[in-house]
């Protein structure tokens, strides 16, 4: 447990480092950081309703770092969370809008099983030709990506198109399918509490089950692990089912809370999974945290440029700062404890790489 | 003169002192041996002098002047190459590109060329023969070896550190190795050789520096050395690496090849027809020149490699086409031939390294939680009964020596309790301590009435634990002989040369 802890220091270093870079940058463009910032903050932290809403935009980031994280765990590099999420979402809105007749809960239920079950189809094409004939996953996976887009793009525009909205979207799925709220009138809603139970399901499924030793046997050394038995092509194909499900489920439940299918239903969630998930170390755990994170960057976004007159895209920026940051943050330590060396002079040097130790 | 001078050099990997006021010292045109057990310190110490690691204190001495080495860039401007224990070549580029790799003198556009004719006049002057557009994974490892050390000369490194060099090479190998470090030496070149083969020590090199838990013992020179002396130095007790195996009789067959033909990489056959048995309570011994289809023979074995032609059985079913899996279900067990890439996981923990393999079974395991702290248990047990230093189970593999990872792999086979252990290169890279007790084990395999197939490219090893002795040349058992026979009549053998009738008929009819 305690190497586990251990690895959230660095992405806590990382956030630091990339916040007094992030207010350098605000300073030397003339702007208020302070205004800034707090901006950022207020728009999450200001009430109730605003803190629910931050974890509602945390959510499919949540679950998208989920299935990012455990592919890198298993070295699978999946880009297509995005593409993962996508079909999740379309499966869940065709649940949603022929099975009307169903109760809530199973409507519900429906939806979200089909959402895993769509984002796991979409996942196991590139895992299943990575693990038979070693085609690059990233290259099938970004493909992926667009086919899902697309295959949205005309759901929307044809077969399930509600004609009397101006932009192409999908009918409403029904009533009782909606997302139930955590807390009445917010919202936070029920798939949120699911994705922190993932979360540690999954934690538990990485660090003290034999499936995830096996992930990261094959993740770490793939030859080793085979020698040693360990079925690798399934493994790969696993992770990635895994990983595509839980994509999936992201997008049935962001479908389930935003209620109709539309091309822009995914803002790029799946492109951010990936910076949520290194910012976590691929840590489940750490993924709820820098999911929420990620979220509520994005939450203040809108308000930061309204009261400080920041553009929004800022955010973004900040958030590529945090990838640099962690990245730098991995570099070898014994190089930094050179350097200091050098210059403090030879003779302090035991006592300078002790502070670093 | 000194070319190099190592002062009071510490270095602590937590609270393990892995460098404790260590002095050594080398001088202009010697071959200087650094010797010591598994875990002594000595790549770490080297790894200092070649700037992959920084020292906690101590001074590093280079031709005179006391200079800072933060990296290996550093070392090699110094004229300071390091040929690693295990290899760092790209496997998928050829000798030209691995050579030039990261060198600035290449300019932005590749002349291979150029490059190639530059290989082969550095090939010229050494006598080293290595073909400078062969790919590197179709290579065997003394060639490869080569190219290691070739990658340094390009780099005009006129100190060179080889750490373990001999421990992949074939006899012949190694004589022609040393024949170019001799040649290097006359042209100024120095070297410090790290081995654990005393004949080596006593062969070759002018002076000896022996390590023992990050100490300097000693540095003695050669001439007044000899086997003993050094042993004892090395491990602080007397060793015995003599045959020591009783009379057994065997058992029932658990082990039958029969026609077998097995490919190589390159898609030729590398097995050819091969037929063989081995039995309950006895050792057989695969000897041969390294590349004579031994290590794909063993692959084949053990699952990891496609049997084109021809019927495998273990324990009495048909195993010609099983997973690596089955063959473990059905009670064997593998020691391969390269501990980083097949044996070990070594971003795992030694604890988590020690089960691999064993993940599903039942007793570390409840349902699909694991039960680490049974896990914790028999590692622990694993590393006290195997003796693998330092005995801390929560440190990754690649913080442990090369040797000590061996006894690793050889914990987690053993304690698996197979009915049929599959030994490749058992001993390579361990120091005579550990050669000793590895040995000790494979025997207690065999008292304990299991089948022991021993593959291995150093023959003393062969002759002393096998039963019998199958010697393979060109992916064929050219004979299989009793291990009493002549060394002479054995190294014929080795090269194809069977004109001698060994004692018991055809040498052809492998099946005995
Ligand atoms: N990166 C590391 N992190 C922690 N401990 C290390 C690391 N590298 C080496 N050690 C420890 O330092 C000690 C010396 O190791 P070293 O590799 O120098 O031994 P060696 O003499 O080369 O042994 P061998 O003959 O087995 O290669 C060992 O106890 C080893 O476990
Ligand atoms: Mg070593």
């Amino acid at each position: 447990m305690r190497v586990r802890f251990k690895s959230l220091i660095r992405p806590a270093i990382a956030i630091g480092i990339s916040l007094a870079i992030g207010a350098l940058i605000l300073l030397v463009a003339g702007y208020d950081v302070g205004k800034a910032f707090l901006a950022i903050w207020n728009a999450s932290f200001r009430n109730l309703r605003t803190i629910t809403t931050t974890f509602n935009k945390a959510s499919p980031l949540l679950y998208v770092g989920l299935a990012v994280a455990i592919s890198f765990r298993g070295n699978v590099f999946n880009i297509g969370a995005e593409g993962q999420l996508l079909m999740g979402a379309v499966f869940a809105t065709i649940v949603g809008l022929y099975l009307q007749f169903l109760p809530g809960f199973l409507l519900i239920i429906l939806m979200l099983l089909a959402g895993c079950l769509g984002g796991a189809l979409w996942a196991f094409i590139p895992g299943y030709l990575k693990a038979r004939y070693d085609v690059s996953e990233v290259i099938t996976t970004i493909m992926f990506n667009y086919i899902a887009l697309n295959f949205i793009g005309y759901l929307v525009r044809g077969p399930i198109r509600d004609t009397t909205q101006a932009e192409p979207q999908s009918f409403a799925i029904a009533r009782q399918g909606f997302l139930p709220s955590l807390i009445p009138g917010t919202p936070l809603h029920l798939g949120y509490l699911l994705g922190i139970l993932l979360a540690i399901g999954l934690f538990y499924l990485l660090f003290k089950t034999y499936i995830g030793y096996e992930v990261r046997a094959v993740g770490l050394n793939k030859n080793a692990a085979n020698v040693a038995g360990v079925n690798v092509r399934k493994t790969v194909v696993g992770t990635m089912l895994i990983s595509g499900a839980l994509a999936g489920l992201g997008g049935a439940i962001e479908l389930a809370n935003i209620h109709y299918l539309l091309e822009g239903i995914s803002p790029g969630y799946g492109f951010t999974g990936i910076a949520v998930a290194i910012l976590a170390n691929s840590n489940p755990i750490g993924v709820i945290f820098s999911s929420f994170l990620f979220g509520f960057l994005n939450a203040g976004a809108t308000s930061m440029q309204r009261s400080a007159g920041v553009s929004a895209s800022f955010v973004q920026i900040f958030q590529g700062i945090m990838i640099i940051a962690i990245a730098l943050a991995s570099v070898n330590k014994t190089k930094i404890t050179n350097k200091i060396k050098k210059t403090l002079g030879k003779d302090k040097n035991i006592t300078a790489a002790k502070e670093v130790e | 003169m000194k070319v190099i001078e190592l002062n009071n050099i510490c270095k602590a990997f937590g609270d393990n002192k892995a460098n404790h006021n260590v002095c050594f010292n080398l001088k202009k045109g010697e071959i200087h041996a650094l010797l010591g057990e598994n875990g002594a310190g000595k790549s770490t110490l080297m790894n200092i002098l070649y700037g992959l690691y920084s020292c906690d204190s101590g001074d590093i001495v280079i031709n005179g002047d006391t200079v800072e080495v933060e990296n290996p860039s550093k070392a090699i401007e110094h004229g300071v190459g390091m040929v690693h224990q295990h290899f760092m070549l790209v496997p998928q580029l050829s000798v030209t590109q691995n050579i030039f790799l990261g060198m600035k003198e290449t300019g932005l556009f590749l002349k291979m060329d150029e490059l190639k004719k530059k290989v082969a006049e550095l090939n010229e002057s050494f006598g080293f023969n290595v073909d400078p557009s062969a790919v590197i994974w179709q290579l065997p490892v003394g060639v490869q070896q080569k190219v290691e050390i070739l990658k340094a000369l390009m780099r005009d490194a006129k100190i060179l550190i080889l750490d373990e060099p001999t421990a992949v090479l074939t006899p012949h190998e190694v004589k022609e190795l040393f024949g170019s470090i001799k040649k290097l030496t006359k042209s100024g070149y120095s070297i410090i050789l790290i081995t654990h083969k005393m004949e080596e020590v006593l062969d070759y090199c002018d002076r000896v520096t022996i390590m023992r838990e990050g100490q300097v013992v000693d540095t003695l020179l050669v001439s007044e050395a000899d086997h003993d002396i050094l042993a004892k130095a090395m491990v602080g007790r007397d060793v015995c690496l003599d045959r020591i195996i009783e009379p057994q009789e065997s058992g029932e067959v658990l082990l039958k090849l029969e026609g077998v033909t097995v490919l190589n990489d390159k898609k030729l056959p590398a097995v050819k027809n091969l037929s063989l048995e081995v039995a309950r309570g006895e050792i057989l011994g695969i000897a041969g020149v390294d590349g004579n289809g031994q290590l794909e023979l063993g692959e084949a074995i053990v699952g990891l490699r496609k049997i084109e032609e021809g019927t495998m059985n273990l324990i009495g079913q048909n195993t010609t086409h099983a997973k690596p899996r089955t063959m473990m279900d059905l009670g064997m067990a593998h020691i391969p031939d390269d501990r980083h890439k097949k044996g070990l996981v070594l971003d795992f923990s030694i604890k988590e390294n020690l089960i691999l393999g064993s993940q599903r079974d039942e007793i570390y395991h409840n349902g699909l939680l694991m039960n680490y702290a049974k896990v914790k248990e028999e590692a622990e047990r694993m590393v006290e009964e195997f003796d693998v230093r330092p005995r801390n189970i929560e440190l990754t593999g690649a913080m442990l020596s090369g040797g000590n990872q061996q006894k690793v792999i050889l914990a987690r086979e053993v304690s698996r309790n197979p009915e049929v252990l599959i030994a490749l290169q058992p001993t390579r890279g361990l120091d005579i301590g550990a050669i000793e007790f590895v040995r000790g084990k494979i025997i207690e395999e065999r008292k304990n009435n299991k089948a022991v197939l021993l593959v291995s490219t150093d023959l003393d090893e062969i002759l002393t634990l096998s039963d019998r002795i199958a010697i393979m040349y060109k992916g064929e058992i050219i004979g299989i002989v009793p291990p009493e026979t002549p060394v002479e009549e054995i190294g014929l053998l080795m090269g194809g040369i069977k004109n001698k009738k060994p004692k018991g008929g055809e040498p052809d009819e492998s099946q005995v």
